[in-house]
């Protein structure tokens, strides 16, 4: 009885341990002063080996692209224009998403996603929202994954 | 400095500004009958208050009808020569309704009443606990306007957290940029939403609307002495 408990237990722990969830992606978050009124947001990701990140400008068809969507805030002004990719750009034809293949466009190791926002008053005050983004490595993918941020602006 | 209170039909917070102004900030006050119209007593370094309440019922619009009455057209005239006048709430919407302040106060976003203390901050940054008590204090103008008062520095308070930071979160009624109170391009009319007279006391374990005071240069030199040494 006492092995059969032992076994049970094994395996329990180790289902546990197996479904815990992957996160090859690191996140950090930060503002630059570029005049009085205006600030670039930097979201850096820091990407494990060996997986990818997929660009914003990623083709259709394929994995989920990079997407910010930052919360309105009534003292920001943030442009509509997609945030500016900082990283190595890498572009293939993946057959993993389709016949033909997809056109992807993805990142290694790091990438900086640049943002630039105006306030309208001179206050502190915050920039939050959250990025979506979607990562593979050569035999698999994750689901797509959505981080919050929150910046100060001082 | 002198000031008197003017009391609509409606006004509810006449009093709670009376005791402030007398018994915490040591001033001579005096009550404003709205039918009046007799401001002789006063000279351009006293302030009219016009308190919180619901003038006239507030049936028409907030402060609608409270702007044609006897006694506004005198303020009006009194604070056109350079005299002081500080609408809280209810008054804040007379003096937007009146001319005296530009933008209109809209219904909450949430379209309910509300009552509790927020955190307003001025271009210094410190963050102050001040209550509010309103079901229109959404402050509104259009995007030229709000930034000639961002030009002008006439942005006095604005809904802020705890830290002093301005962030949607904070803003209780949806104002635009977090507006809790404004003053003219003269500098000589002051309104707001959040009531600085319930805050002016250790018996209301607040005394941070002395602060609001202060900053509006309404400060009377007992209170100004009280406040820096107690405060």
């Amino acid at each position: 009885m006492h092995k059969l408990l032992i076994a049970l237990t094994c395996c329990f722990v180790s289902s546990v341990a197996m479904a815990q969830i992957e996160n090859p992606v690191h996140w950090s978050f930060s503002a630059k002063k570029v005049n009085a009124t205006t600030y670039d947001i930097v979201l850096s990701a820091s990407i494990d080996k060996p997986w990818h990140l997929y660009s914003q400008f990623t083709g259709k068809g394929g994995p989920i692209p990079t997407s910010i969507v930052i919360k309105p805030n009534p003292l920001l002004q943030v442009s509509t224009a997609k945030a500016n990719e900082v990283g190595k750009a890498e572009k293939t034809l993946d057959a993993n998403f389709g016949n033909p293949p997809i056109p992807v466009v993805y990142f290694s190791n790091e990438v900086q996603f640049v943002k630039r926002v105006t306030v309208k008053a001179a206050v502190k005050t915050n920039v939050t929202g959250t990025i979506e983004y979607m990562v593979c490595n050569d035999s698999k993918c994750l689901p797509p994954t959505k981080q919050s941020f929150d910046i100060k602006l001082n | 400095m002198k000031f008197g209170v003017v009391v609509f039909p409606g006004s509810n917070c006449d009093r709670d500004m009376y005791d402030a102004l007398q018994q915490d900030l040591g001033a001579s006050v005096q009550y404003l009958w709205h039918k009046d119209s007799d401001l002789s007593n006063f000279q351009i370094e006293d302030c009219i208050v016009l308190p919180g309440g619901f003038s006239y019922g507030d049936y028409l619009r907030c402060g609608a009808i409270a702007r044609f009455s006897p006694m506004m057209q005198s303020v009006i005239q009194f604070a056109n020569k350079g005299g002081k006048v500080l609408g809280v709430c209810n008054g804040f919407q007379i003096l937007c309704e009146s001319g005296l302040l530009p933008g209109v106060l809209l219904q909450n976003i949430n379209r309910q009443f509300i009552c509790k203390n927020v955190q307003i901050c001025s271009s210094n940054g410190k963050a102050l606990t001040i209550p509010i008590a309103h079901g229109e204090g959404r402050y509104h103008t259009d995007e030229k306007l709000l930034n000639e008062l961002e030009a002008n520095q006439q942005i006095l308070f604005r809904y802020c957290n705890e830290n002093g930071e301005v962030v949607a979160e904070a803003n209780p009624n949806g104002s635009a940029r977090n507006i809790a109170g404004i003053r003219n391009a003269a500098g000589n009319v002051f309104g707001m939403m959040p009531h600085p007279e319930r805050a002016t006391s250790a018996a209301l374990a607040n005394r941070d609307g002395l602060e609001v005071f202060a900053q509006l240069g309404l400060l009377t030199e007992m209170a100004a002495t009280s406040h820096t040494s107690n405060y």
